[in-house]
């Protein structure tokens, strides 16, 4: 959690696993859904998609598998431009991992080893492998005891972690979640992201881009945010240069991090050192009791 | 009653469970060939009989099975009780209506009877297969039997958009009770509105669906139970066992009992 990342320009380059360039898109030709969307997702960063209701962000996740097609613009996945053809697309969809937001979507066989299968099973992949990666899948999420129950019996965050053990299992190099946390209590959220976090440290070659309206865990747990408003990226950078910035929380129709609004308060107060801002409760309180002994 | 946990209930934990799921579905099937074949009332009501006691024996409740099988009952009764008008030429019965002469028939009636038999006897075969296995395993099983993937994969979809739009139905319908609807004057426009809601709401969920099925590359392969499971396939060298034997031998007593055709 702490620092950021600094890589250097050609670094980036050579990681860049996502590249969307000048992305236009509309459902029904009248109004833009998306409005020349440029977006990068690196190898091994965290990346969070924030955005209101209705932004947009579902309708850009679609575009990384290939499930809509862009009006204009281009994305490339590991190096290569997406090609529509049917070949191409399974290709890609096996590197893009897609979890939905509503499990009830994703989840189609009526038992959770079953559904955690289908991935690998369309890819034809041998008997023996896919067991291997469901157990995997299941084990790295954490829910072996869920494996053989009925998928309409799970509690909500359980359907949550079944439908990201279903795409996990395909083993992808980029894993997009589409507001994980969503309907789940506190509790629950929490421990999703921790589940996230640790199954992201154990495949260090992985991107992880996380869309959702919550400030809060994308101010604690991204290495890169990006605001989209309106089908238009609003501003993309580190968690606190872009959630620092009235601007972009504004026209995001966002709210500034409580963290990085008490301690911007208490910055202008007392800090004599303002070096990197604090990004949790407790990086806060360490920062607080620093300027209390002085 | 929840239809749909109940019964999923009743399928993973009844007295035969361990019995495999293609003894099962051939017991069913071949005793509702049975069923439709004989003309024999007495069979017919053997086959209910049986059929029923033993699921009620494996563990469904007697409510339960009652309850289900008004559902068809309620079919059938009505479509029954005008074939007695429909057939035949020796009156029972006869009355006005309407200042309509109507006459129940004998020949009607027992056709009726007959039809209604079968009819029962075919749905308890039926039932013992849904209220005993896992719609999995029927799958599974029909796989196995190399049955077309498109007719499997379809009765798997169905399966599982049932309990969808149940949900969906539920949800919709509380809201409606919430802003009064289903009161006297507006039962009518309530379920009118209702239908096309869950319509709209179901279009919805299936291209949903098609999406996250899309995005993990489904080609129309469902995977099969053995994935979960670590010793069972092993275990499955025997072909006859106890079960089947006893299925045998019930199911040739009845169809030697048909062909005959004296009882």
């Amino acid at each position: 959690m702490s620092g950021y990342k600094d890589e250097e320009d050609i670094k980036r380059d050579a990681e860049k696993m996502v590249e969307v360039q000048d992305l236009w898109f509309s459902y029904n030709k009248e109004k833009w859904a998306l409005k020349g969307i440029n977006m990068e997702l690196i190898r091994g960063e965290k990346t969070v998609l924030l955005g209101s209701n209705g932004s947009g962000k579902t309708t850009l996740l679609l575009h990384l598998n290939g499930i809509l097609i862009p009006d204009k613009g281009r994305i490339k996945v590991s190096g290569n431009y997406l090609s529509y053809t049917k070949k191409a697309l399974t290709e890609v969809r096996k590197r893009v991992g897609i979890v939905f937001q509503n499990p009830d979507d994703q989840i189609v066989a009526p038992i959770v080893f079953q559904d955690v299968a289908l991935g690998p099973v369309n890819l034809r992949l041998s008997d023996g492998e896919v067991k291997n990666r469901v157990k995997r899948a299941l084990n790295e999420l954490n829910i072996e005891e869920l494996s053989d129950r009925k998928a309409h019996e799970l509690s909500e965050g359980e359907k949550k972690k079944v439908a990201i053990a279903g795409v996990l299992a395909m083993e992808p190099e980029i894993l997009v979640l589409d507001e994980p946390t969503s309907g789940l209590d506190p509790q629950s959220s929490e421990d999703l992201i921790t589940i996230i976090d640790s199954m992201y440290k154990q495949n260090d070659n992985m991107a992880v881009l996380v869309a959702t309206h919550n400030v809060e865990l994308a101010y604690e747990w991204a290495d890169r945010v990006i605001v989209l408003s309106e089908g238009e990226i609003v501003k993309s950078g580190k968690p606190y240069e872009v959630l620092g910035d009235e601007k972009v929380i504004k026209s995001g129709r966002l709210a500034m991090p409580r963290v990085l609004r008490i301690y911007k308060g208490i910055e202008m107060a007392a800090c004599e050192n303002p070096g990197v801002p604090p990004r949790s409760v407790e990086e806060l309180l360490k920062v607080m009791k620093g300027n209390l002994r002085q | 009653m929840h239809f749909d946990h109940t019964l999923e209930g009743y399928t993973v934990s009844n007295k035969f469970v361990n019995i495999r799921t293609g003894e099962k579905m051939f017991f069913s099937i071949f005793t509702l060939f049975i069923a439709v074949y004989t003309q024999s009332p007495f069979l017919l009501l053997l086959i209910l009989f049986t059929m029923s006691s033993i699921t009620i024996w494996s563990g469904v409740r007697i409510k339960h099975y009652v309850e289900m099988l008004m559902i068809p009952l309620s079919f059938l009764l009505p479509s029954i009780f005008v074939l007695a008008f429909l057939r035949g030429s020796e009156p029972v019965l006869t009355f006005s209506l309407l200042g309509m002469h109507l006459a129940m028939m004998r020949e009607g009636l027992e056709l009726g009877a007959l039809l209604m038999m079968r009819s029962m006897a075919g749905i308890s075969c039926l039932f013992f297969l849904i209220m005993t296995t896992p719609i999995a395993e029927i799958l599974d099983t029909m796989k196995k039997f190399r049955i077309p993937g498109i007719v499997v994969e379809l009765s798997f979809m169905v399966y599982k958009l049932i309990f969808v739009l149940i949900e969906e139905m539920e949800s919709t319908k509380i809201a409606q009770y919430a802003r009064l609807g289903y009161l006297r004057g507006n039962r009518i426009k309530s379920l009118s509105l209702l239908l096309s809601s869950m319509l709209v709401r179901s279009l919805e969920k299936a291209q949903n669906m098609e999406m996250a099925l899309e995005a993990r590359c489904y080609a129309g392969k469902m995977p099969s139970l053995k994935f979960g499971r670590e010793t069972e396939s092993e275990s499955k060298v025997h072909v006859i066992s106890p079960s089947l034997i006893l299925i045998i031998l019930f199911d040739a007593c009845l169809l030697v009992m048909a062909v005959e055709g004296g009882v």
